[in-house]
């Protein structure tokens, strides 16, 4: 893909010399010819016309090509405007002055091909002149070649920015997929290996949840999105171990409008949810608290509620512990723009947190894994 | 030995004890589900080992340790956090991470019994409100948190409600007030130069006379403590000794 187009670069610069120093060859050659018009005698076009042309020609491109090869050797490309423009003025008196010489020498030796000082002289205004027209010329061929550089540096930035941000955003899908905490994991170990003599059939039970939790968190790494139905189940026997753990401490409830099992939901989003209600609220309770997550539709929404006994502490929340509900909503936005929302927020003795996700569509679907 | 478990966590807490009734010398006399009932409950039973959960409800293993005078052998329990490494650092006597594994407490009451030898000594002592100087303390400053040998500690140095330690490179304040520790610290290593500070013995470099009949200590890490007139003559009549 680079190759092809670094070949076509070539091509185009190529063909962009020929036809710029064609066409003021043959500009060139038109002007001459109009100055010959009306003139008896003499045809519009004669050889000595035309080999001076095409030397022109040839002169341009060698010497604009020598200059192109500088710019690249000194790296001008990456200069600032303001140390660029002086040096391409001087380059490109420079490269006038190259010109002059290649094209007029010939003008200059006798057919004995001694140099004659005197025609020389002569000619120096002409000359001059003509330094002067090829000096614009080639700041003109300048200007070209920078401007085509620059906009071609621009999209080359605009297609890595774009393939740079599409990375970013699948990275970051990935890791916004909280894994399980490894905090619950292991305190639902010891409490299983507690009950495993007190109650077996309980720790039985207990060890099928776990499994089942460790599953989903691991399969959901592939998928961006999931029935609600998927999730509901885990959250299930999230919180039917967490109570194993809590026993007392911990109510929860789970009401799921059937009509939504099948919503597709991002993984993990509601299950990192009641986990921090847990982990924040609950858990710091002397006497505990309760939970209840319920889901229903409104409208062409999905709109899922989690509420839990705690209070949230904003401060606490805007800095680094804010950052699963900061990701929350980051995740909802990468993956449905402004359609999906999430809010969190106190209301009496309970914290309430609320995602709304549109029913059957994703914005985006291009970022499918 | 006498043992008491805080875990708010029921579970846990009969997990431990059953791991720990392999031990016959090890007596579980009383357990904890918060911090509060946990600190009045080593008040009242002066375990020879805590073994202490550090995430519960309400405050943390570390709060508890810190309303006590006197900080009992911790074993720290804990899952899986960042606390366990901090807590180890600072040579908390160890800690086990739950699910425990027989083994690892095998060890951990291993070193207990060491450092924590039975004498008789120690339960007369025990049942003092004084504080000997090789009882620890437990210190946090902010992230940073330490078991300190009341010997180690070279100066006490009262700032309002509390005061500050001065120990190896460390000086963290602890919530005290400079006459509760007066009354409670060994008066053969510790003794109270002035209204601000309370001086260990032990890290005296020299005394000169100083203004209106006091003394001036200089300690070893070069600080200068004035000793008021008062406390002078108490203070030779105690070196005369």
């Amino acid at each position: 893909m680079i190759d092809l187009l670094r070949d076509n670069r070539l091509k185009f610069y190529g063909l962009l010399q020929i036809v710029g120093w064609g066409g003021y060859g043959v500009l060139n050659l038109l002007i001459m010819a109009t100055m010959r018009f009306g003139r008896e005698r003499e045809t519009l076009i004669n050889w000595t016309m035309i080999s001076s042309v095409v030397l022109i020609i040839i002169a341009g491109i060698a010497v604009s090509h020598l200059f192109r090869m500088l710019i690249i050797k000194l790296n001008w490309l990456h200069l600032e405007l303001k140390y660029l423009a002086p040096r391409l003025v001087f380059g490109a008196m420079v490269c006038g002055i190259a010109i002059v010489i290649i094209i007029s020498l010939p003008f200059y030796f006798d057919s004995n091909l001694n140099f004659d000082f005197q025609q020389l002289s002569n000619s120096l205004p002409f000359l001059l002149m003509h330094w002067i027209n090829l000096s614009i010329i080639m700041l003109l061929w300048s200007l070209i070649y920078f401007t085509i550089h620059y906009f071609e540096n621009f999209q080359q930035a605009e297609i890595e920015r774009f393939v740079w941000e599409a990375a970013v955003k699948d990275f970051e899908l990935k890791t916004l997929k909280s894994q399980l905490n490894p905090h619950f994991m292991f305190n639902a170990m010891n409490g299983i290996r507690a009950l495993i003599e007190e109650d077996p059939e309980k720790a039985k039970r207990s060890i099928t949840q776990l499994s089942n939790i460790f599953r989903y968190s691991l399969n959901v790494e592939r998928s961006e999105t999931v029935p609600l139905e998927d999730e509901i189940k885990t959250v299930n026997d999230y919180l039917t171990l967490e109570q194993v753990r809590y026993e007392e401490r911990l109510r929860f409830s789970v009401d799921i409008e059937p009509a939504v099992y099948f919503v597709e939901i991002p993984p993990m989003m509601v299950q990192t949810l009641v986990e921090n209600g847990i982990k924040h609220g609950i858990s710091k309770l002397p006497k505990g608290g309760s939970i209840s997550v319920k889901a229903a539709k409104n409208g062409d929404n999905l709109i899922i509620k989690i509420s839990n006994s705690g209070n949230l502490n904003e401060a606490e929340m805007n800095n680094s512990k804010g950052f699963g509900l900061a990701n929350t909503k980051h995740r909802l936005s990468l993956l449905y723009g402004e359609k999906a929302s999430f809010t969190i927020k106190n209301a009496e003795k309970m914290v309430e947190a609320v995602i709304k996700i549109p029913i059957g569509g994703r914005e985006n679907e291009s970022y499918h894994s | 030995m006498k043992a008491i478990i805080v875990d708010d966590e029921r579970l846990a807490r009969n997990e431990l004890k059953r791991l720990l009734s392999e031990y016959p010398d090890i007596e579980v006399v009383d357990e904890a589900a918060n911090v509060d009932e946990g600190v009045e409950k080593i008040k009242h039973h002066e375990p020879d080992v805590v073994f202490l959960d550090i995430q519960m409800p309400g405050k943390s293993g570390f709060d508890l340790l810190e309303e006590l005078d006197r900080s009992p052998r911790v074993i720290f329990t804990t899952a899986y956090d960042e606390y366990a490494i901090k807590a180890f650092e600072f040579n908390a006597l160890d800690y086990l991470l739950k699910p425990i594994e027989p083994a690892r407490l095998s060890e951990a009451i291993k070193k207990v019994k060491i450092e924590n030898p039975e004498d008789e000594e120690l339960d007369i002592r025990k049942i003092s409100k004084q504080l000997r100087s090789d009882d620890q303390v437990f210190v946090k400053d902010g992230d940073r948190c330490w078991f300190v040998k009341l010997e180690e500690v070279r100066l006490f140095e009262s700032e309002g409600n509390y005061v500050r330690l001065f120990f190896r490179e460390n000086k963290p304040l602890i919530l005290k007030t400079l006459n509760y520790l007066d009354e409670r610290l060994d008066s053969k290593t510790f003794f109270r130069a002035n209204r601000k500070h309370i001086i260990n013995l032990k890290y005296i470099e020299n005394i000169e006379p100083w203004l209106n009949g006091g003394l001036l200590v200089k300690m070893k890490d070069g600080k200068k403590i004035e000793v008021s007139r008062r406390q002078s003559i108490k203070f030779k009549e105690m070196l005369s000794l």
